[in-house]
């Protein structure tokens, strides 16, 4: 007896509501830190021409929370909720041995209840448990035995493969060139090794641009900052007071800067540049997490403490 | 292919990347001292922090200038809409930090092998590549390191091979993960097939009404999944090459899970993890894959 396709109650994302969801993954782009390389296309139209993988990997674990909520029946939504957590738990670089406890947990409870719940345990169904949903439920012991997954996993090769395609010079000719191209990188890879300042001069000027500020510690203040000093609102000398345990800062000016690049090379904007711009126009970058507090940055600003006492 | 060697050695041609060489080695007498004094560890963040590569460490596999390489290969397609795809295999050198090591200067391109139609031996394109591995790992590897200023032989240790699901068939010499024993790691579960299909899927709950020849195994219960073990995948390994006519070769084939002797087993066994531990999980396959299978059964 073949499967008919009306007993899937999990299939609802058709016809006009999937046209719908794939306009709110375009939608989502706005709201997507800056850092997170390029964002999910219209995942309706997209969907089987190029979607890469590092969008699916936004979209599924990281929109599709958001999106399928209320879209998807409350049991298919659970059991996916239990597949997000898990793989989120296994993507991180750092994974503690709870993490992987708890990962171990929910994915074998995912990976049953999708049994249970999408195969019915019917033999024509047998074809949705892909070779995939084995694999997972090994994942969290290859922690304890090889580290996380992140760091033997094929986006270095992928990675690879993407940057020498991209230095392909003759298309008539391409394996030739691309064999040549390898070796080429070879040389100069193992040149840059054996001589490092051979690359130096260039990397000591690209490392802080020019008009930046660096505030040590691989912190740094970049463009655009105001030219003249800004009186600030009242609220803010008032948080400033608090921070720096003053009172009575009557009025204060400041040069705001509009952006931060922190430890891990990331950009943070501030809500004073990016919210001139139209929405359409940027990607939201400026919350910030500062010790698992959510904040949004409004600008940012040099503070110098000097000691007390050499008031 | 490009041989590795050289790539090596000229890593330690100046004093800045011969001192990174050793980040392995300092990072795991730490991970060591750590792991026998609790027992375990709290946090996992590097391929050294696993236990297999603890192992090899104690065991006396991978000694202070052992040099521990990750092999990495798959499939690429050049342009979307011509026929372009060709194979390339790198090598990741784990001895560096995680910050330095997945980066463009220090990924070694191995080999790569022209198509645009699929070789049909890849073994034999392996082949120059690992032997030239399997000479380091044998004779050592004469390194002149400037940081120490002294002439260091080092051993060559292989520790992970990583594919995506359709190449691991061809580096493992398993069936594949449409063959009974699917699963890459060999864990030894074995799937169902629908009646007249031919793949097999890795099913943990028997289907009901089901009664198709050979598996006919009950529900499998996932928290006691069994642990994939070299042992038993090598022994499995010996039978099926020992045997002489076809007809036995594929009964043992479906039995076994696996369809030859991988080329990688052909590497001294103090000096790789041996298959099938080495298999490496990708993860980005993984979730991309899974992710479509969900998707369009939605």
């Amino acid at each position: 007896m073949p499967d008919n396709k009306s007993t899937w109650d999990w299939a609802v994302l058709r016809g006009d509501v999937w046209q719908q969801y794939g306009k709110a993954v375009v939608a989502a782009l706005h709201y997507l830190p800056s850092s997170f390389d390029c964002p999910p296309c219209n995942i309706a139209e997209k969907l089987t021409s190029g979607y890469k993988a590092w969008e699916f990997l936004l979209y599924l674990y990281g929109l599709g929370l958001g999106l399928l909520y209320g879209i998807l029946p409350e049991r298919f939504f659970l059991n996916y909720c239990k597949l997000v957590l898990g793989i989120r738990l296994m993507n991180q670089h750092r994974i503690t041995e709870a993490n992987v406890r708890e990962a171990h947990l929910v994915l074998l409870s995912f990976a049953h209840e999708f049994e249970t719940i999408y195969c019915q345990c019917k033999q024509t169904r047998i074809h949705f448990v892909c070779p995939c949903m084995h694999s997972l439920v090994h994942l969290p012991c290859k922690v304890l035995r090889i580290g996380p997954p992140i760091c033997s996993s094929q986006w270095t090769l992928e990675q690879t493969i993407g940057n020498l395609g991209k230095e392909i010079k003759q298309h008539s000719n391409l394996f030739a060139n691309l064999s040549q191209r390898r070796i080429r990188r070879t040389c100069v890879n193992a040149l840059m090794a054996i001589i490092p300042d051979i690359e130096g001069n260039q990397k000591s000027g690209g490392d802080i641009p020019q008009g930046s500020k660096d505030l040590q510690d691989r912190y740094v203040l970049l463009c655009t900052r105001d030219k003249h000093l800004e009186r600030l609102q009242e609220c803010k000398v008032y948080a400033l007071e608090r921070f720096l345990s003053m009172s009575n800062m009557d009025s204060v000016s400041v040069c705001r800067w509009a952006r931060l690049r922190i430890l891990t090379s990331q950009i943070c904007y501030s809500a004073w540049k990016e919210w001139q711009k139209p929405l359409e126009k940027h990607c939201t970058a400026c919350n910030v997490k500062v010790c698992h507090l959510f904040l949004l940055a409004v600008f940012f600003m040099p503070i110098i403490t000097t000691p007390l006492d050499t008031f | 292919m490009i041989p590795i060697g050289p790539q090596l050695q000229a890593l330690y041609r100046s004093p800045d990347s011969a001192s990174h060489m050793y980040y392995l080695h300092d990072k795991m007498c730490c991970t060591i001292a750590d792991f026998d004094q609790t027992g375990g560890l709290n946090e996992y963040s590097d391929v050294l922090h696993g236990t297999d590569l603890i192992g090899a460490c104690q065991d006396g596999c991978i000694n202070e200038n052992g040099i521990v390489l990750m092999f990495s290969i798959d499939r690429a397609q050049l342009y979307t809409k011509k026929l372009s795809s060709c194979w390339i295999y790198i090598w990741i050198l784990l001895n560096l930090s995680p910050t330095e090591c997945y980066k463009k200067n220090r990924v070694f391109i191995g080999g790569f092998i022209p198509g645009p139609n699929n070789p049909k031996n890849l073994d034999s394109f392996l082949f120059p590549g690992l032997q030239h591995l399997v000479g380091l790992q044998k004779e050592g590897l004469q390194i002149w390191d400037v940081a120490l200023q002294h002439k260091v032989n080092s051993k060559v240790f292989l520790a992970l091979i990583t594919t995506d699901g359709p190449g691991m068939k061809h580096i493992t010499g398993m069936v594949g993960y449409h063959g009974k024993h699917g699963c890459c790691l060999y864990c030894g579960m074995q799937g169902c097939r629908e009646n007249h299909g031919k793949h097999y899927f890795l099913v943990l709950l028997k289907p009901l009404d089901y009664n198709v020849s050979g598996c006919t195994h009950d529900d499998i219960d996932v928290t006691n999944l069994p642990i994939p073990l070299h042992r038993r995948y090598h022994k499995n390994m010996c039978i099926v090459i020992s045997l002489s006519n076809n007809s036995q070769y594929r009964t043992c084939r479906l039995e076994t899970g696996i369809s030859k002797p991988s080329i990688f087993s052909g590497l001294d066994t103090s000096s790789t993890l041996g298959l099938p531990h080495s298999a490496g999980s990708d993860i980005m396959h993984l979730a991309a894959l899974n992710l479509t299978d969900l998707m369009i059964s939605l």
